[in-house]
């Protein structure tokens, strides 16, 4: 006869938490967290200790007082007599103004670059690890300083255009005048009638993209190519351009004209934000550039020499075989320069372009004395941006990265 | 049968020579046909970006050639431009304010006296680098990378000799903590106990110390001192006005230089609009060279003597203000505890209203009576802190034995770029490998704890951050902590690179094979050898590159201290534009600066090739 016991059933010891695996991880945790909060608890206090020594409680109420500071580039309509709350969204606007147009360009001028810098040509290649290197290795400051430099010193002033004999002249039939105070291009000024024109133009776009995606399929059913870039071009222009003559000119330009020491109406792009929008263009261009190139370089030789021996010409080649295939390379560095550019354009304090840093990380702080609450809704601000940017940029990763299995 | 051997002499026995290929198939012309003119795109490229080069080589080339490397000032620049015959709209380079102010550009306001400190750090720099860059360099060289931050700092800003060493002595005491406090309770009481100990000595114990060896080697030598500094300034003050006399007789022979250089000017000037004869002008020009070599010549020793006035003036009060100190350290010591205390007395008797102020702006709605008692005590507070600083700087002046100390506020240019970059570097590769290790970690907290912190840091731009260095930074410490701007921002760039070297760590973390830790883990390796000895040394080989480049960018990035105020050399830009001499110069300041950050990144990133390129071959 057997008897049946039960194994000694292992009763809970404290040293298990910190010599068993099984816990071990648990108090680890639980001492990080604790040191982590004493640490946060530790800062928050000394902070709220600190502000109540000098009476400022956080309170985000400045921001509507009346802020009382001009700005001298606006999206939306301001004017002194807002609130610091207003003109923080004004300098939001002129930030996410010059990043987009940014990106815009530093994508354009970087994939040029970084397809030239391989070309067989090498003069152009030549010049193009120039630029790259030129722009990669000296500081965005100096650039954006440098450029500033030369459109406020090298532009003739206003005064220039004028009398018998001016030395500097308008550009494209006297509309557009490059001064040392910035450039004046024409206002459009929308008159009655400009909505049904917007939505010809709105129409004839909706048109484009249902015609190119009929001519793919009629290609991939029959093999048959319809003219899709005369028609895309004349569904672009043509369409709007009657309903501009059958409206009535509901849209008129307002140019700029010199009057006195100065151009008056148009619209005054100041030469802060061209030369931030350049400077950051051109220097994100660079780092675009890299990318681009290690991205082509990544596509094999087969690839392309398949593609070759299927009668592709070179370009067809690039931009069917190789840059699709590049892009998921290229794609990933290229989130991150779009980033890169959105923070960067904080350095509109080098040619005080009124940014969000300038408004409200700038004249609001130095009037209100809330260095807390802004530099927090600053930092918040930046945060929101880059986070959205990279999700949106993260989802268009995913839907073209390689479907496997 | 006839033989038929004789008339088949058709093979041949010597090759033809080998004719010449084509032309158009060989040397430079087949390069340029296939490179430059291949195709009719290729052609268009190849002319436009030959016109861009002749256009930018056209218009810069006379600007640097007729540039002018000797003059004192802007305009004497532009003078000297047209005495040369340089139209005006063609222009010239004016490099002369780069031989006048390049030292500057470099070191900022360091005292001219002490550059070798830095010079001496910059140097051992790369000594301590040696054996972390090549390992044929012995092994035992690392000891002195470990020693060499402190050494930098101490030669840098200067202070007593056992500073450094006490603080190095904190690391052992950490290490003693862990030891100790791993024997009673493992891995994890030790890792507190070390941090609790460090932070304790550092803190505590070292200040403490520090004040008490001075108070005890000042209060030994002071009578010594007082009479040596005694005879000291006494010899200032004869000294201070020697050299004035000395600069007002070079200024007024100056003086007459610059009028004699006029004159030659205006002669070269006259002779330009009626020229006589070419051997006329040549000589007049000859002239004007020899003029301005002899006022280039009194202008440097003008300087010369400009920086000795300024050290002995420097010298002059620091010496009489020590000596005021040292005749008011009795008195002031007998009646600081009462100071102190009455300072305390009227903190306490303050109405409620106002009683956690510490400032009289905090107190504007206050009523009169409060505001009144506000101001005493707070000026009572102010007496007694200000008492205790003077007797721990006095006693710190007499008792220090070391170098001389010199301010934060003084290291400028591309000094200062290089000790923000090398120190965010250095420091924040351990915090950032910890990051990239807690990114990977499997426990949640610590997970999300890292996550959040590498996030929050990468979203928002290097200048809010430092930003928040200058303004926020000391709410969040302790009242009465004040330390300098430049070891905040230190910190704050620390905490900002760590981020981005934890990224590019993670990188190499995850290109190392999981086969590698599961090996680890099979021969009975704990979490932190495994890491130590199998995970790190390979994912961090594969990261170098990355932290060089992430280092490239932070050294570009130091650019941005200029806007809180720092005299990094575009900070300096501003400096020299603000000086009489040379307002309205930038061309020539931003080339300067320029190629210097070309010249260092470019050389930095070829360095990273090199080295991404050495690991491809020995990973291969």
């Amino acid at each position: 006869m057997s008897v049946l016991t039960d194994p000694p059933k292992p009763s809970f010891r404290l040293s298990q938490l910190i010599y068993d695996t099984r816990y071990r991880s648990l108090t680890i945790q639980v001492v990080a967290l604790a040191l982590i909060v004493a640490l946060i608890w530790f800062l928050v206090s000394n902070l709220l200790t600190n502000l109540r020594q000098i009476d400022k409680d956080p309170d985000f109420g400045f921001l509507w007082m009346r802020a009382g500071y001009d700005i001298n580039q606006m999206l939306i309509p301001y004017d002194s007599s807002m609130s610091h709350g207003m003109a923080a969204l004004v300098g939001i606007c002129n930030t996410l103004l010059v990043a987009f147009m940014g990106c815009v360009t530093a994508t354009i001028i970087g994939v040029l670059a970084g397809v030239l810098r391989l070309s067989k040509n090498k003069i152009v290649a030549f010049l193009m690890s120039v630029y790259v290197e030129g722009f990669r290795n000296v500081p965005l400051v100096l650039w954006i300083l440098l450029v500033y430099a030369i459109l406020t010193e090298s532009t003739p002033q206003p005064r220039d255009f004028a009398g018998d004999a001016p030395t500097a002249f308008m550009w494209f039939f006297d509309t557009v005048a490059v001064t040392n105070r910035g450039v004046f291009v024409p206002m459009p000024m929308f008159g009655p009638g400009s909505w049904a024109l917007l939505a010809v133009f709105v129409a004839s776009v909706i048109g484009i993209f249902g015609f190119r995606a009929y001519a793919r399929n009629i290609q991939e059913a029959t093999g048959r190519t319809l003219p899709v870039l005369w028609v895309t071009l004349g569904l672009l222009i043509v369409p709007s351009v009657v309903a501009y003559y059958v409206l009535g000119r509901p849209v008129t330009w307002n140019s700029p004209v010199l009057g006195g020491f100065n151009f008056d109406g148009g619209l005054n792009i100041r030469n802060s934000l061209i030369a931030l929008w350049l400077a950051l263009s051109l220097y994100t261009g660079a780092f675009i550039a890299e990318a681009v190139r290690a991205g082509i370089l990544a596509v094999s030789k087969g690839q392309s020499e398949a593609s070759f021996a299927l009668g592709l010409r070179p370009g067809r080649t690039m931009s069917l075989v190789i840059l699709p295939q590049a892009l998921r390379v290229i794609i990933p560095p290229l989130i991150s320069q779009y980033l890169n550019l959105t923070k960067n354009s904080s350095l509109a304090i080098a040619v005080s372009y009124m940014d969000v840093r300038a408004t409200l990380g700038g004249i609001t702080i130095n009037q209100t004395g809330r260095e807390l609450e802004g530099i927090l809704l600053l930092g918040v601000f930046y945060l929101s941006v880059s986070i959205i940017i990279s999700v949106v940029m993260n989802a268009y990763n995913r839907s073209k990265i390689l479907k496997e299995r | 049968m006839s033989d038929t051997t004789a008339s088949l002499t058709y093979v041949r026995d010597t090759m033809i020579p080998q004719a010449a290929p084509p032309v158009r198939e060989a040397g430079v012309v087949k390069w340029v046909r296939e490179n430059l003119f291949s195709s009719v795109l290729n052609m268009i490229l190849t002319v436009v970006s030959i016109y861009v080069v002749y256009l930018v080589f056209m218009r810069i080339s006379p600007w640097l050639l007729n540039s002018i490397w000797t003059a004192g000032t802007l305009t004497e620049c532009r003078e000297a431009l047209a005495v040369y015959g340089v139209a005006q709209e063609v222009g010239g380079a004016c490099f002369a304010v780069i031989k006048d102010r390049w030292v500057q550009f470099i070191f900022g306001f360091y005292p001219a006296d002490l550059y070798w400190r830095p010079i001496l750090a910059f140097v051992l720099f790369f000594v301590a680098l040696a054996p972390v860059l090549f390992p044929k360099v012995p092994r035992k060289m690392l000891a002195f990378t470990a020693v060499f931050p402190f050494l930098a700092v101490w030669l840098i800003w200067g202070g007593a000799f056992w500073t450094p060493l006490l603080v190095m002595a904190g690391f052992a005491v950490g290490a003693a903590g862990f030891v100790f406090g791993s024997r009673i309770g493992g891995a994890i009481l030790g890792s507190v106990a070390a941090i609790v100990l460090a932070l304790v000595w550092w803190l505590v114990l070292v200040p403490m110390v520090g004040s008490g060896l001075n108070t005890m080697i000042g209060s030994g030598r002071m009578a010594a001192s007082t009479e040596a500094l005694t005879v000291r300034a006494a010899a200032l003050g004869p000294a201070v006005s020697d050299i004035e006399a000395q600069i007002a007789a070079l200024e007024t022979q100056i003086a007459d230089a610059v009028a004699q250089k006029d004159g030659i000017v205006a002669k070269v000037l006259a002779e330009r609009a009626a020229p006589t004869t070419d051997a006329a002008l040549a000589q007049v020009i000859g002239e004007f060279d020899v003029s301005g070599d002899a006022l280039a010549g009194l202008r440097a020793q003008t300087k010369a003597l400009a920086v000795r006035l300024a050290l002995t003036q420097q010298d002059n009060t620091e010496v009489r203000s020590l000596l005021s100190s040292i005749a008011a350290l009795p008195d002031l010591e007998v009646t600081l505890p009462d100071l102190q205390a009455k300072a305390t007395e009227l903190r306490a008797a303050l109405p409620p209203a106002v009683a956690d102020f510490a400032t009289m702006d905090a107190a504007k709605d206050a009523t009169s009576d409060e505001q009144a008692a506000l101001r005493l005590a707070l000026n009572a507070e102010g007496e007694a802190l200000s008492g205790e600083r003077t007797i721990r700087n006095t006693y710190a002046e007499l008792g220090r034995i070391g170098l001389r100390p010199v301010d934060s506020s003084k290291i400028g240019g591309f000094m200062l770029a290089l000790i923000i970059g090398v120190a965010g570097i250095t420091l924040s590769l351990p915090l950032g490998i910890l990051l990239a290790l807690g990114r990977q970690s499997n426990l949640f907290i610590i997970n999300k704890v890292s996550v959040g912190f590498i996030e929050i840091i990468r979203g928002v731009p290097l200048i809010v951050w430092l930003f928040t260095a200058q303004l926020l930074l000391n709410y969040f410490l302790p009242k009465g902590t004040n330390f300098d701007l430049m070891l905040r921002v230190i910190i704050m760039v620390t905490l900002f690179s760590s981020a981005y070297i934890a990224e590019v760590v993670r990188g190499g973390l995850a290109a190392v094979p999981k086969g590698q830790l599961e090996a680890a883990d099979a021969m009975g390796l704990n979490y932190w050898q495994a890491m130590q000895l199998i995970v790190l040394p390979q994912a961090l080989k594969i990261a170098i590159p990355g932290i060089v480049n992430s280092f490239i960018g932070l050294f570009k990035d130091t650019t941005l201290v200029t806007f809180i105020g720092m005299y990094d050399p575009i900070g300096l830009v501003g400096t020299t534009r603000a000086s009489t001499e040379w307002n309205g110069v930038y061309w020539e300041l931003y080339i300067f600066i320029g190629l210097l950050f070309f010249a260092f990144c470019f050389s930095m990133g070829r360095y990273s090739l090199y080295l991404e390129r050495k690991l491809r071959r020995e990973n291969r």
